[in-house]
């Protein structure tokens, strides 16, 4: 508990992160790498950027978030690459626009490397000590308390809690207080952010057991080998060199359906003991079984946990169900029969912020200089959080400065998506990336995030300005269709990726100039900035639901505006009119004529 | 003030006198203004009789009901005033309703307040409108069904094969790794042709609906002289086109809605056919009548019964007999001028716009072919121009997706996909409202998703 009697710590921060899985790691580096003086705290220096759940970074819409984090100067693409054992291009048939990187990686190796590009980093302190209570003055934040009463003064914090937050792990109908499995929970942040006024709610969700590899009988399953040539996630590494493991596939069954209901009872899902909303998109075995109970097979996936464990994880059997049902169920697979669970499934609740509460560079209103990264704010994934950690630590680097902050719209990024999801719409579920969620989603590409984003990435100084010459090469050969250069002035680019890109182009013009079309279109309303004084009650012309969300949301501008659940069109014409007439005040006009354009713009 | 914070109050039965007639109002001060009219306070939902006074004088006793909102009818405080119909004690009501605050609502201001609170959907206000607007038992009751959320209904069983094969691929884009077995091109491309067999449905009742609002299009033709303009003056009872005894007068085409015989008919007076007219005028005038007899459902050669047909009545006649058979349009021969001696009806509808005679007997062969060209009332129309060129958009979305089906086997999905939102998006504009989340949710309720 924060003691009375605090000491402060000697040395003053910039920015200062709050936990060190995804998003932390990639806020800390985002702000040293920016020149501020950066504090990563920690409960524990040797869970650094741990896979919690899967061991696999990427997938569909998660991929081109990792090329996009990369093309910014972010760390994901690295690690991965560093630690891939398996790795694919999902939808190859399905049309260039869509075709997403996926890599397994070895948690080890991904943990490590992490942990040496953190401790490498000039300008950053990991520090192990467990965060308590945010330090504010009066409303604007001044650093973070630690349990143990230490205070770290900052001019600015990011949390990156992931489900640490009063984390309730669940195994059958006995749960306990944990962060992750064997970990502690975060007791105190939880309560210090309700105390700032912020609005907590309660997600759940899952994770399923780990099996002992030389009890499985692999000659039960399908083997499933990665791409013969694995394509390395990052725009800077050449080439994957680890060595390459396979997967395996199986299917549940009949027994193994009938164990789970048999066994419902005793499930903390369905006995009612968990209250926290669950992901549709990641269910439990249990969900599963129950929601669809007619179909007659569940896909199920042994993969390696890494190059030294004989640890698999069973990708697709979460279960939070009791240990004994648990062995039940896995022994109800052929070739599973005898397998040793290591680890055991569960389900975990946490506590999140409502992400409406920030804005869209990810600081919260109430609170200046208070960031929030991962899945604090709702999401799941380790792609969804380090996207959202890159950007909370650029801005938290440039509020620290007093600079304006770095923000992404809908059409250049996934991660532009994601953030107008988030403070726009909020969660009721943990939020995880899909190309349904991206209007544009034949320009936002895998294949194209250098070419969208890294202009930005070299302008925040994330990436080493030595590749920008090589880069500008690499844009203008694509740019202009046609030319070509010596592969050694392009590298880590070459004259192959300029004619891939050139033919993708090609392919997809027509297509991409609608969205882009549609893009500029929306340019104005994007561009247009609602005042921040603007007071929505006094706007009688909205609609009720508009004028009461608008004023909650503060959206920052006029697109945002026109996002928002139950904002009509009508009522972004009649906050058009508002935000014009900001611009030109005639106090003795403005009445009247405000009004007659809002009933002229209404009969439209 | 801005118009939501005022309160409105109008007559919301018909006026004229009646049993019973209904003053609404609605909007912030409905508790305020019950209590100054029937000095109590209203319990919500309940109908109370009270006596209803306007400063010292008791206007009627009337039957008062109170809604709180946001739930009624326009999201916002109504009340209901029941009294006697009679137009001076509801002109009394509403007069005592303006004195307490409420201010006198403009047309369709009810509407537009469901509307702008989120009770109606744009083409259930729309429907709203054109019930205000709508002439004509026909056209009343297609607004009717509208308002029902008929078009809304329409445009959802429209969308619903769209929504259903655009989950089916997005779930197959987003989850490549799951067990789920790819959609068979033929597949997709059957459910494109039923999703554009619905629009192209849709779309056809378009011409009708239009028909419908703005009643069948009624030409008068002839030869020059033979009275169209006085004949559509005396249709309509009032003095519209320029009318004169020199031949050739009416250069433009003239159109005037009316309602002959129960049917709302548009009537379209033209220049007189004549192929010898002098001056470029003529011409056009001539040309427009052509253009007009294209666009009738109904024409009506006017003939002067008082004169022996010569040549260019001949081939007047012919002309028009020819062009409405092409068209599908009904003919009807109207023998003007049976005022005049020597008048003669071989067959035809004999009459005279100088002194009426028989143009009751015109009105009913009018509305009879009239009412011919709008049938099937039941059917659900679209008669918005706007939402049928947005769905005319989504039916070339939905080609192009066959289109991409047909020229990338192996790659079209993602092109195909984007196609179909786009359709999608139009139908939602057409509908008046957005679904993003609607794949979503079409998603996660159909596929098991997840691991």
């Amino acid at each position: 508990m924060a003691d009375a009697a605090f000491s402060l710590y000697p040395r003053r921060y910039d920015v200062i992160v709050v936990g060190a899985g995804h998003a932390g790691v990639e806020a800390a580096l985002a702000s040293s790498r920016m020149g501020r003086k950066t504090l990563l705290l920690t409960q524990s220096l040797d869970t650094i950027a741990t896979m919690s759940c899967n061991p696999s970074i990427g997938g569909v819409g998660k991929g081109q978030m990792v090329r996009e984090l990369d093309a910014l100067g972010g760390e994901m693409a690295k690690a991965a690459d560093r630690s891939s054992y398996f790795s694919q291009t999902l939808n190859l048939s399905k049309g260039q626009a869509v075709r997403s990187p996926r890599a397994q990686c070895d948690k080890a190796a991904y943990r490590a490397g992490q942990k040496k590009v953190v401790e490498a980093a000039p300008g950053l302190d990991p520090v192990q000590d467990e965060a308590w209570d945010i330090w504010t003055d009066g409303s604007a934040v001044r650093g973070v308390i630690s349990k143990r009463g230490t205070r770290y003064e900052g001019k600015t914090v990011v949390l990156t809690t992931g489900t640490f937050l009063n984390g309730l792990a669940h195994v059958g109908l006995s749960s306990h207080a944990a962060g992750r499995s064997g970990e502690p929970p975060a007791l105190g942040v939880s309560a210090s952010l309700k105390a700032l006024g912020l609005a907590v709610g309660r997600l759940k969700t899952g994770t399923p057991p780990r099996l002992h590899a030389a009890t499985v009988d692999f000659s039960k399953f399908e083997r499933q080998d990665g791409d013969p040539v694995p394509k390395p996630f990052s725009h800077f590494t050449e080439r994957i060199a680890t060595p390459q493991l396979p997967s395996w596939v199986a299917y549940t069954n009949a027994r193994t359906h009938q164990t789970i209901r048999d066994n419902l009872a005793n499930s903390p899902l369905y006995s009612g003991k968990i209250e926290g909303v669950g992901p549709r998109y990641c269910p439990s075995i249990e969900d599963k079984v129950v929601k669809f109970p007619h179909k007659e097979r569940h896909q199920l996936f042994l993969e390696p946990e890494g190059w030294n464990t004989s640890e698999m994880y069973l990708n697709g059997m979460s279960t939070s169900l009791p240990e004994a049902a648990q062995r039940e169920l896995v022994s109800t697979i052929p070739g599973l029969e005898n397998a040793l669970l290591t680890r055991y499934g569960y389900a975990i609740e946490y506590d999140f912020c409502q992400p409406t509460q920030l804005t869209d560079s990810l600081e919260c209103r109430a609170v200046p200089g208070l960031f929030l990264a991962g899945q604090i704010n709702g999401t799941t994934g380790y792609e969804e959080a380090a996207s959202q950690g890159l950007l909370a630590g650029i801005n938290a680097a440039l509020r620290a400065a007093s600079q304006a902050p770095f923000t992404l719209r809908r059409d250049e990024a996934y991660i532009g998506v994601m953030v107008d999801d988030l403070v726009l719409r909020g969660v009721d579920e943990p939020y995880r990336m899909f190309t349904a969620r991206a209007e544009n989603r034949l320009s936002l590409r895998a294949d194209d995030a250098d070419m969208r984003l890294m202009e930005k990435g070299f302008a925040l100084g994330l990436i080493a300005p030595e590749a920008r010459e090589r880069f500008l090469r690499y844009k203008e050969l694509v740019v202009a269709g046609t030319g070509d250069k010596p592969d050694e002035e392009l590298a880590p680019w070459s004259m192959d990726k300029v004619r891939d890109q050139r033919a993708v182009r090609e392919s997809y013009g027509p297509y991409i100039a609608r969205e882009r079309a549609g893009a500029e279109r929306l340019k104005a309303a994007e561009l247009t900035e609602l005042p921040a004084a603007l007071d929505y009650t006094t706007l009688g012309a909205l609609t009720n639901e508009a004028r009461q969300k608008l004023a909650r949301l503060k959206p920052r501008t006029l697109g945002q505006a026109g996002r928002v659940p139950g904002v009509t069109p009508a009522d972004v014409q009649i906050l058009w009119v508002h935000s014009r007439r900001q611009v030109i005040p005639n106090a003795s006009n403005v009445g009247n004529a405000g009004d007659n354009s809002e009933l002229s713009v209404r009969e439209q | 003030m801005s118009s939501t914070e005022e309160t409105i109050v109008a007559l919301a039965t018909p006026p004229g006198r009646s049993a019973l007639g209904v003053v609404r109002l609605s909007g912030p001060g409905c508790r305020e203004i019950s209590r100054l009219l029937l000095g109590t306070e209203l319990e919500p939902r309940r109908a109370t009789a009270r006596r209803l006074r306007r400063g010292e004088v008791i206007v009627d006793r009337v039957v008062a009901t109170y809604w709180a909102g946001p739930v009624t009818p326009t999201g916002e405080d109504l009340l209901e005033l029941a009294a006697h119909g009679s137009p001076e004690i509801l002109r009394e009501i509403v007069s005592a309703a303006i004195e307490a605050g409420a201010r006198a609502a403009a047309p369709g201001e009810f509407t537009r307040r469901a509307y702008v609170n989120g009770r109606l959907d744009l083409a259930q206000a729309r429907a709203v409108g054109d019930l205000i607007a709508a002439r004509g038992a026909a056209a009343r009751s297609a607004a009717l069904r509208r308002l029902e959320g008929g078009l809304s209904d329409a445009l959802d069983e429209v969308r619903a094969p769209i929504l259903e094969l655009l989950a089916a691929l997005e779930v197959r884009l987003d989850h490549p790794e799951e067990d789920i077995a790819p959609l068979a091109p033929s597949e997709a491309d059957a459910s494109l042709r039923d999703a554009s067999a619905g629009i192209e449905r849709l779309l056809a009742g378009y011409a009708r609906g239009r028909s419908r609002r703005e009643g069948a299009r009624v030409g008068l033709f002839g030869s020059p002289n033979a009275g169209k303009s006085s004949l559509l003056n005396a249709l309509l009872g009032r003095p519209r086109a320029i009318v004169s005894s020199m031949p050739g007068t009416t250069r433009d085409v003239l159109e005037e809605q009316a309602e002959l015989g129960g049917a709302v008919v548009t009537l379209v007076d033209t220049a007189g056919l004549r192929e010898d007219a002098e001056g470029g005028a003529e011409r056009e005038g001539v040309a427009r009548a052509e253009g007009a007899l294209e666009s009738c459902e109904v024409a009506v050669l006017v003939v002067d019964s008082a004169r022996a047909p010569d040549e260019l009545d001949d081939r007047t006649r012919d002309y028009i007999a020819a062009a409405a058979k092409r068209r599908g349009a009904a003919l009807i021969v109207a023998h003007n001028k049976s005022d005049l001696p020597g008048a003669r009806a071989e067959h035809g509808v004999s009459c005279s716009a100088l002194t009426g005679h028989g143009l009751d007997a015109l009105e009913a062969a009018i509305a009879a072919a009239a009412g011919g060209a709008a049938a099937d009332e039941g059917e659900c129309l679209l008669d918005d121009a706007r939402q049928s060129a947005a769905l005319a958009r989504a039916l070339a979305e939905l080609a192009a997706a066959r289109a991409e089906l047909a020229a990338r086997p192996g790659a079209w999905e993602d092109r195909a996909a984007d196609r179909l939102r786009r359709a999608l998006a139009l139908l939602n504009e057409a509908r008046g409202d957005g679904a993003a989340e609607a794949v979503l949710d079409e998603i996660f309720s159909k596929f098991c998703i997840g691991k």
